[in-house]
């Protein structure tokens, strides 16, 4: 079929941005895929230590990728055990107490925390520190637990909407059975709305895992470090995979440090993506089945 | 009842201390950088250059980095989101399109170190060895891989608005003669106008947020930029780099006009977006 | 029938997914005249009348086949064939649907908008061909005060007129409506009828209507269709 001018225009400007993108997101991936798979070995994850004395710190860890893994989840662990009672607590508030220009006003203060950025919250994590630091006896410096902190308030106000919003897009006769039934407001929420709401929760605090997983800018400022091995407690410095990356791709000595840059990258990428395909799975198996009792 | 009064508060006092960080965060940033806003210096630091050696902390190079880096990421990015979305919404059948748009959600998960690193050790070689001039580490790199990195919200947004234009009007155009294009043109992009520029807006504040990819691929001069292959620092990436000084410098005070900078325009584009979404008119 | 035939279906088979919405249709649309396609509802009426300007290609999973014969200038042509210009075959076959649907303009932009399409732009020929669209379409003198208003400030019926003026301004030679009436109240629907009653001249009309008495009103030929079928051959 003969195309007008403007459509053939059309066509190929959205055919070429659309592949141009998706191929540099390929090379992107390509690029770490090749360079980075070589170096795959146990050695790559506990150094010179034999992996059982590490697994059962018998020895310290040095050299390898496990304090940065380790450092992680830790981090990872204790920011979300941090942000996930307050987020949704706060985001129960917001769906079904909050009314009016209270509810609006503070939707509007987790609207600006969400856009606020993270280098920012590294400041102030930072700056809290030296505060404490000064005010309690010298004990607080830069730790895990400082950095956790940061990355709970961080990922807080998208917890607090993920909540919100699975909670509001519930369907009115779920929300009216229970109270028919005389169950009062916090039972229906409890044993109705939430469990129904789950899934979208769920998913929500998936995604918030892998922003603390992903994020290098607050941790930067708040505690972690390039060589510290295992974390020892709340109040040590400690190593994390994203910072790590970003150290040895400006201070690597030597091309096999180098190359466990590029095995560490793709490690948190697949680590990454593995989230992303969970928090999707979630949300489409909550879509099939939201059809289904349509 | 008493437990049900109590749980109420419970959740109240939560939102209030979730919504109290907020607060708290520009608090502290303004009280600890208060003696910067004695006697005019806060003019000063904002318009002077950086030169340490010279006792002069003037972050205006930074400003002009961040808005260097951030203007050309959203150059590149914007005609490539636009493509893409177009693409979603009309040009492409219904299973491209939602792969395409899989995708896309999939690259908003893809870590910034990663693109960093990528960029560091694949584009830093590349635009040196094209332009034969300077180290690679330039604004130039920084914007296009903060580009990369920005699209794909600017599409998720650009394409869920050009979803909500209503049916009616497509249709209306189509058995009007209208072809795709023109439907894009005439009808889905002014009908979808606000979605748009909110995800440009949001777009620049991711873009400006950003400390990452700045850091690693501008190369960190504080000076003003003289051109897209010069190396800038942007005002996150010098957050980043002097935090290691005295806690009490003035150098170290000058970190806390950055964040409350950063803070303010990030607060900005947020209250663009709340009032664009506010100002959309019912559902037809 | 005397009159000269100006659409013929031949065979017209439509599925919809698993579903057959059209089986076997076969039926001849005579020119300059009102044809009514009536029927039980759901039964295929507004597909059939979105097979004649190939509206129903946008819908997912739909596969048509048969032929649909047109005659444009003494020539006969098979809208179906592969290769037919979507956007030339809906400039010459116009459409008016159920609900009105203006676009989110100005009464002069709707009117104006198949103009823009085609890229006519001198301003003078414009405002001309607008005025005597919205002439044709009974509505000029409603809006000749406001034409710059956003057209959804008008009353359903105005809002209807304006649809019809929209369509009529490239001069089509066919016009199909979706139940154009079924929106609006008796006295709006009443200028509806008399403006089909005049477009007869220059028009070959097709509508869908589920009011026996407005078909009795207006219609020269019915063609009545159910479960898919045509049940008997229309005659004039």
């Amino acid at each position: 079929m003969k195309q007008p001018p403007l459509d053939a225009v059309v066509r190929l400007a959205s055919w070429g941005s659309t592949l141009l993108l998706l191929s540099l997101v390929a090379t992107v991936i390509g690029f770490l895929a090749f360079k980075g798979a070589g170096s795959f070995s146990l050695e790559l994850v506990f150094g010179d230590t034999p992996p059982l004395e590490a697994l059962l710190l018998r020895r310290p860890v040095f050299g390898g990728l496990l304090p940065a893994i380790v450092g992680t989840v830790s981090l990872v662990v204790l920011a979300i055990s941090l942000a996930v009672p307050l987020g949704l607590a706060a985001g129960i508030y917001m769906a079904e107490y909050g009314r009016g220009r209270i509810q609006q006003a503070l939707g509007l203060f987790f609207d600006i925390l969400a856009g606020v950025p993270s280098i920012v919250v590294g400041l102030f994590g930072f700056s809290v520190a030296v505060f404490l630091h000064r005010h309690f006896g010298g004990r607080i410096y830069p730790c895990l637990l400082i950095s956790a902190l940061s990355l709970a308030f961080l990922v807080l106000p998208y917890l607090i909407r993920t909540t919100q919003n699975a909670l509001e897009a519930l369907p009115e006769a779920v929300r009216l059975t229970a109270p028919a039934l005389g169950a009062t407001r916090l039972q229906n929420i409890r044993f109705v709305l939430l469990p129904r709401a789950l899934p979208g929760i769920l998913s929500g605090v998936i995604l918030a895992i892998g922003r603390c997983a992903e994020d290098t800018a607050v941790i930067m400022l708040t505690g972690v470090v390039a060589s510290a091995g295992l974390p020892r407690s709340l109040f040590s410095a400690y190593e994390a995979l994203p910072f790590y990356i970003y150290y040895i791709s400006s201070q690597y000595r030597d091309p096999a440090e180098l190359a466990t840059g590029y095995a560490a990258a793709l490690i948190l990428l697949a680590i990454c993506a593995m989230l992303f395909a969970a928090a999707a799975l979630i949300r489409q198996r909550l879509g099939a089945r939201s059809h289904q009792r349509l | 009842m008493d437990g049900e009064r109590l749980a109420q508060k419970a959740f109240l006092l939560a939102a209030v201390l979730s919504a109290s960080v907020t607060v708290l965060l520009l608090a502290f940033m303004v009280i600890l950088g208060l003696p910067l806003f004695q006697g005019g210096l806060v003019f000063r630091i904002l318009t002077a250059p950086w030169l340490p050696g010279r006792q002069l902390f003037g972050i205006w190079p930074m400003i002009v980095g961040t808005l260097a880096i951030a203007a050309l990421a959203l150059a590149v990015a914007f005609p490539l989101s636009l493509g893409v979305s177009s693409l979603i919404a009309v040009v492409a059948p219904g299973r491209i399109a939602r792969l395409v748009k899989s995708a896309v959600a999939f690259m908003t998960g893809i870590p910034t170190v990663v693109y960093g690193f990528v960029g560091v050790f694949l584009l830093v070689p590349l635009v040196r060895e094209t332009f034969a001039r300077g180290s690679g580490l330039c604004v130039l790199t920084a914007g296009l891989v903060l580009g990369i990195l920005v699209a794909p919200t600017m599409i998720l947004f650009f394409s869920d608005a050009l979803a909500r234009v209503p049916r009616s009007d497509r249709i209306a155009a189509e058995a009007l003669g209208a072809t795709p294009a023109q439907v894009l043109i005439y009808v889905l992009i002014p009908g979808a106008w606000r979605g748009i520029v909110t995800g440009l807006v949001l777009a620049a504040g991711r873009a400006v947020g950003d400390t990452l990819l700045a850091l690693m691929l501008a190369g960190n001069a504080a000076q003003v930029p003289g051109g897209v292959l010069d190396s800038a620092r942007t005002l996150t990436a010098h957050i980043a780099l002097v935090i290691a000084s005295d806690f009490d410098s003035l150098e170290f005070k000058t970190l806390f006009a950055c964040g409350i900078l950063l803070y303010a325009f990030t607060a900005a584009a947020t209250l663009a977006v709340r009032r664009l979404a506010g100002k959309e008119g019912p559902a037809r | 029938m005397d009159r000269a035939a100006k659409i013929r279906i031949e065979h017209l088979f439509f599925h919809y997914g698993r579903r057959q919405v059209l089986d076997d249709v076969c039926a001849e649309i005579p020119s300059n005249a009102i044809t009514a396609i009536v029927g039980p509802s759901g039964q295929g009426k507004s597909t059939l009348l979105t097979c004649l300007n190939r509206l129903c290609d946008a819908v997912a999973d739909a596969r048509v086949s048969g032929r649909i014969l047109m005659r444009f200038e003494d020539r006969w042509q098979d809208i179906l064939a592969p290769g037919v210009p979507l956007h030339w075959l809906r400039r010459q076959v116009g459409m008016v649907f159920q609900a009105p649907n203006p676009l989110p303009m100005s009464i002069f932009k709707n009117v104006a908008f198949a103009l823009k399409l085609t890229g006519q732009h001198r301003r003078p020929d414009v405002n001309d061909r607008v005025t005597r669209a919205l002439e044709r379409a009974f509505l000029w003198n409603e809006v000749r005060d406001r034409l710059h208003h956003d057209a959804r400030t008008l009353s359903g019926g105005q809002q209807q007129r304006l649809c019809i003026a929209r369509a009529l301004i490239l001069e089509p030679e066919i016009l199909l409506l979706d139940e154009p009436t079924s929106s609006l109240d008796s006295q709006a629907s009443e200028v509806i009828e008399s403006l089909l009653l005049a477009l007869r001249e220059r028009c070959t009309l097709v509508m869908v209507s589920h009011y026996q008495d407005q078909v009795r009103r207006v219609a020269d030929c019915v063609l009545p269709l159910s479960s898919g079928k045509i049940q008997l051959l229309a005659t004039g």
